[in-house]
């Protein structure tokens, strides 16, 4: 588990590294700038945080020593120097190296450790930055930067080389031919005279070669010997390491000890030949090589770029599909179906992209009721079931708000204090019960408390104090708890700081509504209040029914429909006041075209659409069913925000335009319409 | 030195910032919008967007509107989002031209003009007096 937060911290801090890089190479060009500054800063602070946080101890104390200096530039009691801005960037690459190794606890590392933050405390400690000694590495002239490499090439045959005409001195020619070169031959396998086979090779080699060429030139020397020599290539660092006489002398006595040579040796030598550059050269190198992508942030634009595509492309298949059917041709028809399975798989895959655990919201819930249930004097516990559980990254944003105030609530009316709660014969310590699960196409998400409940009679005693309803309306239990939902309710008396200012479950329900989601409220006197959302999985396709009302066409999302009938004449004629009788089952239902305050002109040929509307069923009627349409849901933009009943728009085939109607909302806005008449 | 571009709305001369014109379109099929304003004529398809479109002309209070040949529909944004994309019909489209800012004089207008109250300024040219409408305003006041 462990591992898990460090890699993400690991992940997370490269982030903050890059920025740092970026926020830096800012700061090389506009060194005045505070903001940047204070990039910096942020940045410095949160890998140092985070790194105490996840055992990195040695990168926070570093990171420390580093913000501390730009705490001073913050302060403005130190200006930013080119020396200041090359020693940070030398930082950045420390940090990154730390960010790989971890903590360590060879004393060579700790050594040079303590050196950097000694050379970065300097920055602190001197009244005058420009007094403190340039610390550049002391490049040898001419043994860096020219883009050659030196390498240790180790060559050793098997004893039947020489029997396929090899010969091993033209691959050591070949190798000169490169560069620079410096060859030991290892003899010591040579046997007595005796014993002595002409045609079995005893040797083998060593190369130090200093060469332009890449690795892989390198092994092309090798290509024909392959199967019969080992050949080892190993980087030494860049430039000519050949050119330092350290370096020349340990190769001649390896030569006459006939010791071979390794590459840490060599590295070793040529780090004290060049002041220690060479050294954090190749330790750079080896970081970029090492580093691999296993996962990459993509900017949230692009993604929803991508899925937009893949839903016009689905549009456009459906249509596809339409035409090849019509046409009849068997050779389109097998192709209509090969884009259909294609766009299919594509659809799914770009939309699990945009999907993302529940859980990485919840981790601050966690905390908040953590730190509110401390802060009233409650125990309280957060058990979440089903956090991996996946939504769209869209809707998941949209879901902090209402979930904070829910939770909000949970702690703040819904679970008692202690002493309150052992009166009523439960345990102290109170439970909020996050849960949520897949149900169809929807995800089903659920804030239990085992509080205290709610009295529904309270609730309508106070809906009619608020003048929110009429004292003779009629309310099923449902109807009743619906009421909290209602703008301007709020249960509890005071005015406390966590909740109740008023703005409340009337915002979290128009917040979830504009996921095209539904929030409902339950609860049982003494045992606790569950509130339940159901959130579509994905916002952009949905499978609908087109229909037209007074010319136009609109589009009801299927998944709320139960039933569709012909409202002949004489159904209609037994209709009483906006109730329908069917299959002798009463039916309130809408005039789609009162609704829409279009002219109403009955031809006796409308169609009722019976949909879901909380735990009843509510009656559409319209003036034709045209047929199922899956449809891409487009916005409405800025300015058509405040029109409730639709909830987006969908171009058709032929390019013309049909309205998304939000079935909810929109008798939602119809009954209380009802209520306010009423009134 | 600001671009403007001029248009008709009965018989007087208005004008937008061209910076926040994105297109000029014919006045096509709109598809009305249920529960909206008046004005709110509906939404069009453009390039794959939907876009609203409000009436101008009933927005100022306009009262015999009749459409031609050359009345027209300019697509704004006024802060270059898609979302905010929104286009107004106007009579007729004139010109697009350049002006010195020193040149644009407060806007004196006499008479009713609806739902249109806050101008940029005004500008004399060709013994015409143009009316810089303030888009932001008029933004505002359909989101009311």
């Amino acid at each position: 588990m462990i591992d898990k937060f460090k890699a993400k911290f690991v992940e997370e801090s490269n982030d903050n590294v890059h920025d740092l890089e970026e926020a830096l190479l800012l700061l090389e060009k506009d060194t005045e700038n505070n903001e940047i500054i204070e990039r910096i800063f942020r940045a410095m602070h949160t890998l140092k945080g985070g790194g105490a946080m996840f055992g990195f101890n040695q990168l926070s104390e570093f990171t420390h020593h580093l913000e501390t200096v730009f705490d001073l530039v913050r302060n403005n009691k130190l200006s930013i120097s080119d020396d200041i801005i090359s020693m940070t960037f030398e930082s950045i690459d420390h940090i990154k190296h730390m960010l790989e190794v971890g903590d360590v606890d060879d004393q060579e590392e700790l050594d040079e450790q303590l050196a950097f933050i000694q050379r970065v405390q300097s920055y602190t400690n001197s009244d005058s930055p420009s007094a403190v000694a340039p610390q550049k590495s002391s490049e040898t002239s001419g043994a860096k930067g020219d883009g050659s490499k030196t390498y240790l090439v180790g060559i050793k045959p098997n004893q039947d080389l020489l029997r396929n005409g090899t010969n091993p001195f033209y691959l050591l020619d070949d190798l000169h031919a490169m560069g620079d070169a410096k060859v030991i031959a290892y003899y010591e396998k040579v046997p007595q005279m005796e014993v002595f086979n002409p045609i079995n090779n005893y040797c083998h080699w060593q190369v130090v070669l200093n060469t332009k060429e890449s690795v892989n030139d390198i092994k092309d020397v090798f290509i024909f010997v392959e199967d019969e020599c080992e050949i080892t290539i190993e980087e030494l660092g860049a430039g000519n390491l050949l050119a330092s006489d350290d370096m020349v002398e340990l190769i001649t006595e390896a030569a006459t000890h006939q010791q071979q040579l390794n590459k840490d040796v060599l590295v070793n030598v040529a780090a004290t030949a060049k002041g220690g550059a060479a050294k954090k050269e190749s330790k750079k190198k080896a970081q970029l090589k090492e580093h691999k992508i296993s996962s990459m942030r993509v900017s949230s634009t692009k993604i929803d770029e991508l899925v937009n595509l893949v839903s016009e492309l689905v549009t456009i298949q459906a249509q596809l599909n339409l035409f090849a059917e019509n046409d009849g041709n068997p050779a389109v028809l097998a192709l209509a179906e090969n884009i259909q399975k294609l766009s299919r798989q594509l659809r799914d895959n770009a939309f699990s992209i945009s999907l993302i655990p529940l859980q990485s919201e919840l981790m601050r819930f966690q905390r908040l009721v953590r730190d509110l249930s401390k802060d009233l004097g409650k125990d309280i516990d957060f058990v979440i079931e089903g956090g991996d559980i996946e939504l769209d990254k869209n809707i998941i944003e949209h879901l902090t708000d209402p979930l904070l105030h829910i939770i909000r609530n949970a702690v703040d009316h819904g679970i008692g204090l202690p002493a309150e709660r052992i009166k009523n014969g439960k345990s102290p310590k109170g439970t909020i019960l996050f849960k949520a699960y897949y149900s169809g196409a929807s995800v089903i998400v659920k804030v239990m408390d085992d509080g205290k409940g709610i009295d529904p009679e309270f609730i309508r005693k106070k809906a009619i104090a608020k003048g929110l309803i009429d004292a003779k309306t009629e309310l099923s239990r449902k109807e009743i708890f619906d009421l909290v939902f209602l703008s301007g309710f709020s249960t509890k008396e005071q005015v406390t700081d966590v909740s109740g200012r008023g703005v409340g479950m009337d915002v979290v329900r128009k917040k979830i509504g504009e996921i095209r989601g539904e929030v409902s409220l339950d609860s049982e006197m003494g045992k606790g209040t569950t509130l339940t959302l159901e959130l579509p999985m994905t916002l952009s396709i949905i499978d609908g029914l087109l229909v037209k009302v007074t010319g136009n066409q609109y589009v009801i999302p299927i998944a709320n429909i139960e039933k569709i009938f012909a409202m002949d004449s004489v159904s209609f004629g037994k209709t009483f006041n906006h109730v329908v009788n069917i299959d002798d089952e009463q039916f309130s239902f809408i005039d789609m075209r009162e609704a829409f305050e279009t002219e109403v002109v009955n031809k006796g040929t409308e169609q009722l659409i019976l949909v879901k509307y909380e735990d009843t069923k509510v009656g559409l009627l319209v003036d034709q069913v045209i047929g199922e349409y899956q449809t891409v849901v487009k916005p409405m933009g800025r300015f058509l925000k405040k029109q409730e009943n639709i909830s987006g728009a969908s171009i058709m085939g032929d390019g013309t335009i049909a309205m998304v109607i939000d079935t909810n909302r929109l008798i939602h806005n119809n009954a209380i319409k009802k209520y306010r008449t009423k009134n | 030195m600001t671009s403007i571009i001029s248009f008709l709305i009965d018989h007087e001369v208005f004008a937008f910032d061209t910076l926040k014109v994105r297109n000029i379109l014919e006045l096509d099929k709109v598809t009305w919008v249920p529960n909206a304003k008046e004005y709110l004529k509906g939404v069009i398809n453009l390039h794959g967007n939907i876009i609203p479109i409000a009436d101008l002309r009933m927005m100022m209070g306009i009262e015999n509107i009749e459409n031609s040949q050359d009345t027209a529909v300019i697509v704004v944004s006024d802060d270059d989002k898609t979302e905010s994309l929104i286009g107004f019909v106007v009579d007729g489209v004139k010109e697009v031209f350049d002006l010195e800012e020193a040149d644009i004089k407060e806007s004196v207008i006499n008479g009713n003009t609806g739902l249109i109250n806050t101008f940029t300024g005004s500008i004399r040219k060709n013994d015409e007096f143009i009316h810089i409408i303030d888009l932001v305003e008029v933004v505002k006041e359909i989101e009311k």
